[in-house]
């Protein structure tokens, strides 16, 4: 009598070892394996923190308010290891990979049909390597967890390790998540069920992370092979393709378009699957103007330096008319505030279009998907290897491919100068980078990857004048990793701080 | 041959006591005076002793020399209960020999109160209340002898008329007016007899009984008023638009041109937003009460009414609560009790404590949508922001910002608009009720079996209405509002619980010097809480009437449902000799539900014993010494208050998005925790040393104690690696904590001529520190505020939960000093940048150099009491005090920041401008940027929190007999009181008992995150009895 008086359990709850006991169990923690990639590109759940606080925040793109929370120490390299958005951003990660590693370590137990099991473990092979590869290019070589863990004393035994090691496990990862008979299908049936949708990783997406991962490893050989399996353009097995206008990539009425290889999914439920990107980014100016609920935090604002990176052309009257840009990716990339404005001397703050939605009604509760990669992404890659194996040659011709787009037509291919040697090629594939991937979270980690960081962000530094008190601030070599969350040094002593 | 003596008892002034009990000594005559005193009674002969006894008097006793004996009964000067309730049972105070503290009805009658523990404060030696937050109707903090845990909560268990509360809220809301004692069991082997919940100790309350007579009512009345002790002190417009100027030159920009124009209301008003906040506030009590009957059945009925307007805007509270307890002999070896005290209350609240923009709403886990803290936001709006635009919009600094096209940082909400629209109403209705039976099967040898149930019913609803400004919506406005800001929620939650209890007691004298009595009992708890959400986000129109979650265009819901249980079996002897020597012992083994599969049950055994050294032949007669006894005990108790379920790992629902286009939401889960099926009460240990003296008739008389608890198993939810992935924090058996104190209690009568002088002292030492923890760690640690990680440690050595930080030596004075000082990392220093000390001496300052910057434990706590008396006056104050405590203030993290944002407080003024300028050398320049280095925990953020508070001060006046008997009113008082009228401190804040998220499970002791500040209220009061 007493012992069941005394057992006593949540009804409203579930356990979580019953969790892993059936199929549908594990149907339920992949979806929440990828549930917790929002987590690491930016929920409302995170307070502001994401992805983009390195991608774009770090980078020359924008500017971002300071703010208690400490989003605009990433915009100064003032980031301390105390930083709150370091800390969520770290707890993420490592939420993911304990998700992933978890149905890893129990799927096998239990009965279920073979091809779906497979399949899951494929998922969660690509979710695990995307998020150990954005961890590496954050802090380098980090705590390399593969199992489930069950007690603090387990996690205690993992320090830091190499680089390289991160990478071979990235690269496994893949190569398990692509493989022929056992890995990712190319495609998912339009109709979702319980256990299929579109948005889950494909084969494609999982050839175009290890393409990135080995670009980002300096193996062209291997990116340039492993890229190569997805073209030609229009005509690959994968059906990915550039859409004719830029603008629709990123319309919320058009997700999950040819040219999209991964995001991640967003939809505004008022159940806390919608995204914040676009208070987050809305500038803090605009109020209620752009985002018309859930405030405009102004976290993430492109800089004016950015807007005039892409050529324009003056206006008759510059006094009361804007300019325009033969790059259609300008106007398409960019909104100005006040929205009224005619004169781009007016202008008090510029906006991403990439991050918006009109339809929004409740506050940090979007429709706008993260994405991860995509077609144009893939082929600037492939010119980047093909150009640092053979120089520019077939290079430029994927170059020009996403500028045609841009331009409409080859009036905007790159010029004899640009594609003169490999090194010429090089700047072209850097610029040609940050203008079609503005805002989209890759410029700092572009820099990071072609060992350019420091030379361009100082560069940046004194044009844009970017100055702590009367100062212009400056990077070195060890700026290029962010420092480990000061919580989970102290908690674990075998972690050792980045210099 | 018998016979008849009469009499009348008076008190001191000459007032008739109506119901005292006349007895014949040894025998089972006794009657009670009537209402004009008097009495008649048979005696057997002339050698018989009367017995006159009455409640808070000095029990005479006479020989039936004549036959007119007139009594007149002095009051218990040293208020000595004869008995202490102690658990299952009472005892008398004398043969005690464990430490247990008493308060009586007349140290809490007459105070302006809403709950009973406030009058408490500072009358119990080593009790330590504070009262942490001034929302109407709220709590205090209660501890018992330091803090011996830091997340199974270190508030003590209650025990109201026998029944131990499952919830601390049922003793808040009784009228303190219908307490006839509180008993205080303070060391383990006093409160092992409830085991698993008596590790913080217990807390007995008993609520006044009926006596046997005629119906005797009472009224009492007290009506006040309240307001702010004081303000903080922020810049003038002035000194802010100067500090404006600055901040901007030093940032490289520009100050926008309207800050320099007089006639720009909207940049140069002059603005006190504290004013605007605070208010008078009226509050009143309001009780009658009806008591009597006859020896086979007595009643005493209570109906009370309460309310409190707080002095905050938008806060208020209201209480209704009704109390009937009934004694009835239903046969000469069965009798019966009853009590049964259903409550109403109603509380308004609004956002008050926590971030600017993010405030923390009493009882509401996540904040609605980003509504402002007003404590805060009103410190933190620039003064030159009027109240309201000229359109009747309130002002909103961003609306302000964008036109001058210049970006500040952050936003603080017009806390006026909060008080105005928000809107936050909590009905509770409760009940307690309890039913006893005693069956005395042979003399001396009793069955008791009772059964309580306690209810909760509550129901809230709040409600953001469309133009409130949020983070959710920062420009909505009365002229602009935004429906998708609209928010509304309605809760219920219903709390049952229920207890039975059984106990069989055998009390016999062995001859005539051995005392034994006997107890045995087993006992059965259980408790259930469900709660229902419904709640809707987003508007249909843009009506701000609309309140209900129907109404609104989204529209969500949710469950809540928890439980536990205790099994228990418990027993416990005492036995004296001559009441000169006091032995007792107790043992209860506990089963409870909150614990782990592999650790349910456990065992609490105590001991005690004392010598009556004053009852020995050789000091019995000695006029001076009238009390004299040493005691010692040891016992174990258990903390098992960490909430339910806590060891097991549930499973939490985390959704995603497939399928083509917007994609539509597939549901997906992750484990939320570890299970710990080892998990384990937090066990104490408590040694008790007592040395008890009475002078000159006990009018002078201390009590002393020392004693040592140790807390093993230490209950923590312990931050882990975050590479576990799961979970961020375990609960977890963690280590070992001592505290060490000393606690002494003089109460002396000091005049009890016709002018009546008696003092209350008490202080209590105690020492805290944390032995051990189990996984070798070097500390465990938890955030003191957002951003504040591990700023709050546990570190072996030395005491819990102490502050961590940077520790400031200065501001870098000049370009020199940058240049040969270490510097900070994380950005570099510059000139008029806050210097902190390089304490591991490498040269550079970074998270090598935090170290300890302070405690929040007191060094010890103090409270003295006076009472005057001459003929019908009456004079009592009471001081109440701490010492050596320190305050973490986490609001710093915005009013302290000198980033040209927001209003600042006033050493902004000293800050440096320039090397000529460095001002008072720690405080740095104005700045736009905001640099790592002042978002850190650091010694900034560190107050001394000692203070000296008089507590209270009650004058009264007793009306005269003549007149009332005039009147026909027995008795008559009028009273002005005066509550927490001064604080000396040297905290700049409102409060210097802060501490906020107190009932968190990683608790922040003295962490001030701008929480309601404490009024200071007077009263006027009277008490007829008729």
């Amino acid at each position: 009598c007493n012992k069941d008086f005394l057992d006593l359990n949540d009804p409203t709850r579930v356990f979580s070892e019953d969790l892993y006991k059936d199929a549908n169990g594990i149907n339920l923690a992949v979806n929440g394996a990828y549930a917790s990639l929002q987590d690491i590109y930016g929920r409302s759940a995170t307070g502001g923190t994401g992805l983009y606080i390195f991608g774009d925040v770090a980078s020359d793109n924008s500017t971002s308010v300071s703010t208690g929370a400490g989003i605009g120490d990433f915009e100064f390299f003032i980031t301390a290891p105390e930083n709150v958005n370091l800390l969520s951003i770290w707890r993420s990660v490592y939420k993911c990979i304990a998700r992933c590693n978890t149905i890893l370590d129990r799927i096998d137990g239990i009965a279920m049909d073979q091809a779906l099991k497979d399949r899951y473990k494929a998922e969660v092979k690509f979710i695990r390597a995307l998020t150990y590869f954005n961890a590496v290019r954050i802090w380098g070589g980090v705590p390399l967890i593969t199992k489930e863990l069950k007690t603090v004393n387990e996690a205690l035994e993992y320090g830091r390790e190499t680089e390289a090691n991160v990478y071979a496990l990235i690269e496994q990862d893949l190569k398990d998540a692509e493989h022929l008979t056992t890995g990712l299908p190319i495609s998912y049936p339009a109709a979702t069920t319980p256990t299929s949708g579109l948005g889950r990783a494909t084969r494609g997406a999982a050839k175009a992370l290890l393409g990135k991962v080995y670009l980002t490893e300096k193996k062209y050989d291997l990116c340039k092979a492993k890229l190569g399996e997805l073209l030609p353009v229009g005509a690959n097995p994968y059906g990915y393709d550039l859409l004719p206008n830029f603008a629709d990539v990123f319309s919320i009425s058009n997700e999950l378009n040819k040219e999209i290889i991964f995001s991640v999914r967003y939809s505004k439920t008022g159940l806390g699957t919608g995204s914040a990107f676009f208070n987050w980014f809305s500038p803090t100016e605009s109020g209620s103007a752009i985002a018309r609920v859930g405030g405009s935090n102004g976290f993430n604002t492109p800089r004016k330096s950015l807007f005039n990176e892409y050529p324009k052309v003056l206006p008759s009257n510059p006094a009361t008319a804007l300019t325009t840009s033969l790059d259609k990716r300008r106007d398409a990339s960019f909104g100005r505030f006040p929205l009224t404005v005619t004169n781009e001397n007016a202008v008090t703050a510029y906006y991403s279009k990439k991050y918006v939605d009109d339809q929004m009604s409740i506050g940090l509760d979007a429709d706008n998907d993260w994405i991860v990669i995509r077609y144009a992404d893939v082929l600037l890659m492939y010119a980047e290897a093909e150009n640092e194996i053979s120089g520019p040659a077939i290079a430029k011709d994927y170059v020009n491919l996403v500028r045609r787009r841009a331009y409409g037509n080859a009036s905007g291919d790159l010029t004899a100068a640009q594609t003169l040697d490999a090194s010429s090629l090089r700047t072209a594939i850097e610029t040609e980078r940050k203008l079609e991937l503005n805002m989209e979270g890759h410029r700092w980690f572009d820099l990071v990857r072609t060992d350019r960081a420091v030379a361009v962000m100082n560069a940046h530094f004194i044009a844009d004048q970017i100055k702590i008190g009367a100062n212009v601030i400056s990077i070195t070599a060890d700026d290029k990793l962010f420092p480990i969350p000061l919580k989970e040094i102290q908690l674990n002593p075998k972690i050792i701080q980045n210099p | 041959q018998s016979i008849t003596i009469k009499g009348k008892v008076t008190d001191l002034k000459g007032s008739p006591l109506v119901g005292v009990a006349v007895k014949v000594k040894d025998s089972k005559t006794g009657t009670i005076t009537n209402t004009s005193g008097a009495y008649t009674i048979m005696v057997p002969n002339r050698q018989s002793i009367l017995i006159f006894s009455y409640v808070s008097f000095v029990t005479e006793e006479r020989v039936a020399a004549g036959n007119t004996i007139d009594v007149t009964l002095k009051d218990d000067i040293t208020t000595l209960s004869d008995v202490v309730i102690v658990g299952y049972g009472e005892q008398k105070k004398k043969l005690l020999s464990t430490s247990v503290s008493s308060v009586s009805a007349k140290q809490i009658e007459d105070r302006l109160v809403a709950t009973p523990a406030e009058a408490l404060a500072g009358q119990v030696a080593g009790v330590n209340i504070a009262q942490v937050s001034g929302d109407p109707g709220s709590a205090p903090t209660i501890q018992v002898r330091g803090i011996g845990s830091i997340s199974a909560g270190n508030s003590p268990l209650f025990v109201v008329d026998g029944y131990p509360l499952n919830n601390a809220d049922n003793f808040n809301q009784i009228n303190p007016a219908d307490i006839q004692s509180i008993d205080v069991l303070k060391d383990a082997a006093a409160s092992a007899i409830y085991g698993s919940r008596g590790g913080n100790g217990i807390i007995i309350v008993t609520t006044k009984k009926g006596t046997a007579g005629i119906t005797k009512f009472n009224f009492t009345s007290s009506t006040g008023f309240q307001n702010v002790a004081k303000q903080t002190d922020v810049l003038s417009r002035d000194e802010y638009i100067d500090y404006l100027t600055d901040a901007f030159k030093n940032g490289g920009k520009t100050i926008p041109a309207t800050y320099s124009d007089p006639t720009n209301q909207n940049t140069n008003a002059n603005t006190n937003w504290q004013d605007q906040l605070f208010r008078t506030g009226m509050q009143g009590s309001y009780s009658l009460s009806a008591s009597g009957g006859t020896n086979k059945f007595k009643f005493n009925i209570t109906g009370s009414y309460y309310n409190q307007e707080g002095i905050i805007k938008a806060t208020n509270f209201d209480r209704y609560t009704l109390r009937a307890n009934i004694d009835a002999e239903l046969s000469k070896k069965l009798t019966l009790s009853f009590n049964i005290a259903p409550s109403y209350a109603i509380s308004d609240q609004t956002a008050t404590g926590g971030g600017l923009n993010n405030a923390t709403i009493n009882g509401i886990g996540t904040n609605p949508s980003g509504v402002g803290g007003t404590v805060l936001s009103a410190l933190l709006q620039p003064p030159t922001l009027p109240v309201r635009f000229a359109n009747g919009d309130y002002s909103n600094i961003q609306a302000i910002q964008s036109a001058a096209t210049q970006v500040f940082n952050g936003n603080p909400f017009n806390p006026v608009a909060v008080l105005d629209l928000y809107k936050d109403r909590t009905s509770v209705g409760r009940i307690l009720s309890n039913l006893g039976l005693n069956y005395e099967i042979i003399k001396g040898l009793k069955f008791r079996t009772s059964f309580g149930f306690e209810a909760l019913q509550t129901n809230r609803k709040w409600y953001v209405p469309a133009t409130l400004m949020s983070d959710n919506a920062p420009l909505a406005n009365l002229s602009n509002p935004l429906i998708g800001n609209i928010r509304s929620r309605l809760t219920t939650g219903t709390n049952y619980n229920w207890v039975s209890e059984n106990t069989l007691s055998y009390n016999t004298m062995i001859g005539k010097d051995h005392n034994l009595s006997l107890l045995a009992g087993y006992s059965l708890q259980k408790n259930t809480y469900n709660e229902g959400s419904q709640y809707g986000q987003n508007g249909t129109i843009t009506n701000s009437i609309v309140e209900y979650p129907n109404a609104s265009g989204v529209i969500l819901g949710t469950v809540a449902y928890s439980d536990n249980a205790l099994v228990s079996a418990f027993g416990r002897a005492n036995y004296s000799y001559k009441d000169r020597y006091l032995f007792s012992a107790s043992l209860r083994s506990d089963g409870s539900s909150r614990f782990g599969a592999n650790n349910r049950y456990a065992v609490f055994p105590a001991f005690s014993a004392a010598w009556r050294v004053g009852e020995e032949q050789f000091l019995k007669d000695n006029p001076h010494i009238s009390e004299l006894k040493i005691r010692a005990s040891y016992g174990v108790t258990g903390n098992n208050n960490i909430g339910d379920y806590s060891w097991q790992s549930y499973a939490q629902q985390v959704n995603y998005i497939f399928g083509s286009n917007t994609g539509t939401q597939t549901f997906g889960f992750s484990p939320s925790g570890f299970e710990n099926k080892d998990l384990t009460w937090e066990t104490n240990k408590q040694l008790d040393f007592g040395l008890e003296i009475g002078l000159f008739k006990d009018r002078v008389y201390l009590t002393a104690d020392v004693y040592r608890r140790i807390t093993s198993d230490l209950l923590f939810a312990k931050d882990v690696p975050l590479t576990m992935g799961f979970a961020t924090s375990i609960l977890s058996n963690v280590g070992e904590v001592r505290n060490n104190g000393l606690e002494l209690a003089l109460k002396t009568s000091n005049l009890a001529g016709k002018l009546k002088w008696t003092t209350d002292l008490n202080i209590a030492f105690t020492r805290n520190k944390v032995l051990s923890l189990s996984d070798d760690g070097a500390f465990l640690g938890y955030q003191a505020a957002f951003g504040y990680d591990n700023a709050i440690r546990l570190v072996p050595g030395e005491s819990m939960s102490s502050f961590y930080g940077y520790r400031q030596i200065g501001v870098y004075k000049d370009a020199a000093d940058v240049a040969a000082s270490p510097k900070w990392v994380s950005g570099g220093s510059n000139p008029g940048d806050i210097k902190y000390e390089d304490v591991n001496l490498d040269g550079k300052i970074d998270a090598g150099d935090i170290t300890n910057i302070g405690s929040p434990l007191p060094k010890f706590t103090y409270g003295i009491t006076n009472r005057f008396s001459y003929q019908q006056f009456e004079l009592s104050f009471l001081l109440q005090g701490v010492y050596g405590n320190k305050i973490f203030n986490a609001s710093d993290r915005y009013v302290n920041t000198y980033n040209g944002s927001f209003n600042v407080r006033s050493n902004a003024v000293n800050r440096w401008r320039s090397p000529e300028e460095p001002g008072d050398g720690m405080t740095p320049r104005a700045n736009t940027t905001i640099l790592s280095s002042v978002q850190v925990a650091s010694s900034r953020n560190i107050f001394d929190g000692s203070f000296l508070r008089v507590r209270n001060v009650t004058l009264a006046y007793a009306l005269p007999a003549a007149f009332l008997k005039k009147v026909k009113v027995s008795n008559a008082r009028v009273y002005v009181t005066g509550e927490n009228l001064y604080t000396f401190t040297n905290y700049f804040g409102y409060n210097p008992e802060v501490n906020v998220w107190y009932g968190a499970s990683q608790p922040r002791f003295g962490v001030d995150q701008g929480t309601y500040p404490v009024a200071r209220t007077f009263s006027l009061g009277l008490n007829v009895g008729f």
